[in-house]
């Protein structure tokens, strides 16, 4: 039969649908193809059906009562049932032997199983990435069919699906897919190849070094970076690695220092000190940083040192001496992580010449990158230096806000108690809660700094024990204080009658100690004043209270009053230490708790019921509450 | 004792997510009372839900493999999390203290034995089914609309075909949109989906060219289903008993539901039956606005391969059972065909298992085609019918897998006569691919089931493997 006539008809047909039936009247191309129907049809009675069929199409008016669109579709049917009885199966050309990966997985899990984890994988939109890691860390990857979504993952746009991609589900199926990526890895390709190639190299180990290479040789530019960085611990190819530091494509040459640093090769060290000095001077600064050669260390700080020694004869020229400023700090920035005796000497002349550098220049990053070199040092030489510099500070930043943030940090390191007292309490003198002026607004900060130093606040795992035994473990917000030994010690005693003064109620709580009446009476007056147990600060006051050494009872009193008082409503969560005190409360308080219990919702109710139960005693369950 | 697995319970939920849920529900802890009967056939417990009281599941395996499960929680998934939660609470030991059956659970338990009582009384008096009583009135002004909607239906498609694909517009799509709408009024809903599966060709922005390939061949469908629908219809209201033509799938087109009773009665149902799943696959129809769950069967008697179908729509998806692959062997009660020729749906209400064995594998591949040319004229054969599956599923024994030069698979027999396979439209996934990760020795003297398709534009018959038999190994490439 003649196939390719019944295709060129079926050409035809397509056409005239889509051009509309009313144009196929007298339509030339199917005029043309008439006659060959006609005479195949003279053998075979089908190729007849189908020029009547065609002749129904060209000649509207032949066939009475049909319009053109039914003679089409009568056409249509016909013509498709033939072509459907002619499919082609055989391939066109020689046959080749199938090349293969073979990976032995088997297809283990039911679609219900793998369906969300794949439908994951090929979708786009958010919460898949927990799916997809739930689905790892499951077990559900180790199947034949996720081979094949895994691999596409590689290109999901959400980076992080990536990663886990490459960085671990396919890591996890072994050597046994390397084949499967080296075959689709493409040098020439973009981001998505860089992530195969660190999955074959993670795979491959030194069996894939070549391939690794020849892609830093002469792949894409993402894929050169990242072969330069996976061959950056192979000693063999510095040769290599010192060319494409000075390739000319940016990337390239930064993926080449960042490899160079890895190693401590006097060639590698001339070359990232040579990009330094040279126009790289930007782009090496990470490699710089990273590098742990000593040699490097020492001559960044031979001529670091003679740079600050040429100030002095630039001082007057405005110009130069901003020119030198940029290149400090370029040399500080690499420095900033090395650690080297040459170093310390060079910044211990820096500290001793602090007039120079501070007062005239303003260099104040220098001394502060020097500063906390020392803090690092556990020396009797540092400590000193230290201290000279503080006292030096003191008065540079009398003015400044540093003064009462930073400096007054120092202060507490390295001054005694007494002195920090006498250095700072004039600040407080200024004190105004609403006002904004610079005096007030630099007491305000003075009293958030002590805070900060005295109070730590953070949300850290608390054993919920109101809870089931598996939801014990939860993440609450919690105050801790500096122990009242330490403050004794490090503080002086001085400060509380200050903050009492200033009605500071937390850090009145934390410098709180027995025997100072005055700050019981007035934590108690706050706490009558304030007893809910939304707000944070009943939980601080109450904790102030038990650093005064009031008496067990009355503050449990307290406690039980705040409880009761009618403002304390709305809430849902008892923080721990208050939680702690209500635990304490003697068996014959139930009574009062049960009165309250309804203002409590959500957690806060169940931490009562819990208080309630243990004052009845282990045996009794809650609902009898 | 209750006898249950992880994997049985895991195939009563209706879903993933409540299987996940349930499972929650144990991790959490939320059951406050786990409990079991004394005479050890009834759980139930008590569950912490989100409201201020307690839910209370229970599952009676009165019946050991069909448990009947209830819960006070609103929600219409059945089972629900709840009862999920407690079987499984059951299957991970977890302590289940014996107790009497609360009251209102045994009420409930009582009636229905009552119920099942009266059955098998009814049963055992031979009482027959009193056949449906037809309203032939009814039925006559029925066919007349739907004949009626036949009409309109050509009278559409006629005008798009006149006026030309190319000349369709967001406009016209719009138009046919409304004529889907009209076919339900006129009880056409097979002419309803393959209405709307034009509309969403048409609409849809993929490749024009092909986009219209597919668009004819749906509007021959169409005109055969037109054409035959009318006849059928005619011929039916001449017919003084009105019968259901159950010998050809037209009554399926025009929107007919096949009852299960109704097709007993044409002499569709088989006894006894083992049947094993070959594939599955799950799809969303957007032209049927249904989920469907597609399995492949094979029967064991006679080595046909069958399809359950299971339908979902959008509308109560979350509602309804989501099939799942199987790969033991189901042992089916009574089975019942649908109309139809190869690759026929088949439906069955109950059924028990077995585990697959090497004989069954052996006689899959046993039963599996040894000639290309035979099977392809078979399908060639119903492809020819514009009203047949496109898509026919056969098993072919396979000689050997090789490449061709446009970088396909090509399989053959022993006869050296090739098969060109390619991923085809009817599936969305790509199953090809994975034959890449066989050993070559698997890849020669195996067994495939696979799922061919006619492409016109092309004029090649392509297939697409779904099931790969080495060995005693059946690999599912799909699910």
């Amino acid at each position: 039969m003649s196939t390719a006539l019944l295709q060129e008809l079926h050409q035809e047909v397509k056409r005239l649908y889509i051009a509309g039936s009313e144009l196929a009247a007298e339509d030339f191309r199917l005029k043309r193809l008439l006659p060959q129907f006609q005479q195949l049809g003279e053998r075979a009675p089908i190729f007849k059906r189908l020029g009547e069929g065609v002749v129904a199409v060209i000649e509207p008016n032949s066939s009475e009562g049909s319009s053109s669109a039914q003679s089409l579709q009568e056409l249509s049917v016909l013509l498709s049932s033939v072509l459907y009885t002619q499919g082609a199966t055989s391939p066109d050309g020689e046959l080749l032997e199938v090349e293969v990966h073979p990976v032995r997985l088997p297809t283990q899990f039911s679609y219900r199983k793998l369906s969300a984890v794949q439908t994951a994988l090929k979708t786009r939109g958010g919460g898949r990435y927990e799916i997809i890691k739930e689905a790892f860390e499951t077990g559900l990857f180790q199947d034949l069919r996720m081979i094949h979504p895994a691999l596409a993952a590689l290109q999901d746009p959400y980076v992080e699906i990536a990663e886990l991609v490459m960085k671990q589900i396919l890591p996890a199926y072994g050597p046994q897919i390397l084949p499967i990526l080296i075959d689709q890895f493409d040098p020439a390709g973009g981001i998505v190849e860089t992530r195969k190639l660190y999955v074959i190299a993670v795979l491959g180990g030194d069996s894939v070094q070549d391939l690794i290479y020849q892609a830093a040789d002469s792949g894409s530019e993402d894929v050169r970076s990242m072969a330069i960085s996976l061959l950056a611990s192979q000693g063999q190819y510095e040769v290599e690695l010192l060319a494409w530091s000075t390739d000319k494509k940016k990337k390239i040459r930064e993926a080449a220092y960042n490899a160079l640093a890895k190693s401590d090769s006097a060639n590698a060290v001339n070359r990232l000190h040579e990009a330094f000095t040279g126009k790289d001077s930007e782009l090496v600064v990470p490699a710089m940083r990273q590098c742990q050669a000593q040699e490097l260390t020492k001559r960044l700080v031979e001529e670091l040192s003679d740079m600050l020694q040429t100030v002095p004869e630039i001082m007057g020229d405005t110009k130069k001496k901003d020119g030198l400023w940029i290149r400090v700090v370029q040399y500080l920035r690499v420095l900033s992580y090395k650690c080297s005796p040459e170093l310390e000497k060079l910044y211990f002349n820096v500290l001793e010449q602090y007039p120079l550098y501070m007062n005239q220049l303003k260099w104040n990053s220098l001394i502060e990158e020097a500063n906390s070199y020392f803090r690092q040092l556990d020396s009797m030489e540092a400590k000193r230096i230290l201290q000279q510099t503080l006292e030096r500070d003191l008065v540079y930043y009398r003015n400044n806000r540093r003064y009462v943030n930073d400096v007054f940090k120092d202060a507490y390191l390295y001054l005694s108690p007494e002195r920090v007292y006498e250095q700072y309490v004039e600040v407080l003198k200024h004190y105004a809660p609403s006002s904004t002026n610079h005096a007030s607004s630099m007491a305000q900060q003075l009293l958030r700094t002590i805070s900060e130093v005295v109070v730590q606040r953070y949300h850290g795992t608390y054993n919920a024990v109101w809870n089931s035994p598996v939801d014990q473990i939860q993440y609450m917000y919690k105050v801790e204080m500096q122990p009242p030994e330490v403050l004794a010690i490090q503080w002086d005693s001085r400060w509380l009658d200050a903050f009492i003064e200033l009605d500071q109620y937390e850090l009145v709580s934390a410098f709180a100690r027995p025997g100072h009446a005055k700050a019981m009476q007035y934590l108690l007056r706050k706490l009558t004043d304030n007893p809910e147990f939304r707000n944070r600060f009943s939980n601080i006051l109450l904790m102030g209270l038990a650093r005064t050494g009031v008496g067990k009872q009355r503050l449990q009193e307290a406690l039980l009053v705040a409880l009761e008082d009618d403002r304390n409503t709305e809430c849902r969560l008892i923080e721990p230490y208050t939680f702690e005190q209500l635990c304490q409360l003697p068996a014959s308080s139930a009574s009062r708790i049960i009165t309250v219990l309804p203002r409590f919702s959500e957690v806060a109710e169940e931490q009562l019921e819990y208080v309630i139960r243990l004052m009845q005693g282990p045996s009794n369950p809650i609902e009898e509450v | 004792m209750i006898d249950i697995t992880e994997v049985f319970i895991d195939t009563l939920a209706p879903n993933s997510a409540a299987i996940k849920n349930g499972q929650g529900l144990v991790k959490k802890r939320r059951f406050v009372q786990l409990n079991q009967s004394e005479d050890g056939v009834v759980l139930f417990g008590e569950c912490g839900g989100s409201g201020s009281s307690n839910y209370y599941p229970s599952a009676d395996f009165v019946v050991s493999d069909k448990p009947v499960m209830r819960c006070t929680c609103p929600s219409r998934q059945l089972p629900c999390k709840h009862v999920l939660g407690l079987l499984y609470a059951y299957v991970g030991k977890e302590n289940f203290v014996s107790a009497t059956i609360p009251e209102d659970l045994a009420v409930k338990r009582e009636k229905m034995s009552k119920r099942e009582e009266r059955k098998s009384e009814l049963a055992a008096e031979g009482a027959t089914v009193k056949p449906k009583k037809v309203n032939k009135s009814a039925l006559k002004k029925k066919i007349g609309a739907q004949l009626e909607g036949l009409a309109v239906l050509e009278k559409l498609t006629q005008s798009l075909i006149r006026a030309g694909l190319g000349t369709i517009d967001a406009k016209g799509v719009k138009d046919i949109q409304v004529h889907v709408k009209m076919m339900g009024n006129y009880y056409l809903t097979g002419a309803q989906i393959e209405l709307r599966r034009l509309a969403l060709l048409l609409s849809s922005s993929d490749n024009r060219e092909k986009t219209y390939s597919l668009a004819i061949e749906q509007l021959t469908r169409i005109h055969a289903f037109i054409k035959k629908g009318r006849a059928h219809l005619t011929l039916k209201l001449e017919d003084p008993d009105m019968s259901l033509n159950h010998e050809s799938t037209i009554e399926e087109w025009l929107g007919h539901a096949w009852q299960l009773t109704e097709l007993k009665e044409c002499g569709l149902m088989s006894s006894d039956v083992e049947l094993i799943q070959l594939s599955f696959l799950s799809y969303d129809d957007a032209a049927r606005q249904e989920y469907v769950d597609l399995g492949y069967w094979i029967e064991k008697s006679t080595g046909d391969i069958h399809r359950t179908l299971q339908y979902r729509p959008y509308k109560a998806a979350k509602y309804i059972h989501e099939e799942d692959s199987f790969t033991d062997v189901a042992l089916i009660p009574s089975l019942y065909r649908y109309p139809g020729d190869r690759n026929r749906r088949v439906r069955f209400e109950s059924m028990s298992t077995r585990p697959l064995t090497n004989q069954d594998v052996e006689w899959i591949v046993s039963k599996a085609s040894y000639s290309f040319s035979e099977s392809f004229k078979q399908i060639k054969n119903q492809l020819k019918n514009p009203l047949a599956d496109k898509n026919p599923v056969m098993l072919l024994h396979v000689n050997k897998i090789s490449k061709s030069q446009q970088d396909q698979f090509v399989i053959t027999d022993e006869s050296g006569q090739h098969l060109v396979l390619d991923q085809i439209v009817a599936l969305e996934q790509n199953t090809l691919p994975l034959l890449q990760y066989f050993a070559l020795e698997e890849l020669s003297d195996t067994t495939m089931l696979l799922m061919f398709e006619h492409q016109l534009d092309t004029g090649r018959l392509k297939a697409q493997p779904l099931t790969l038999i080495k060995g005693m190994d059946m690999i599912r490439l799909l699910y």
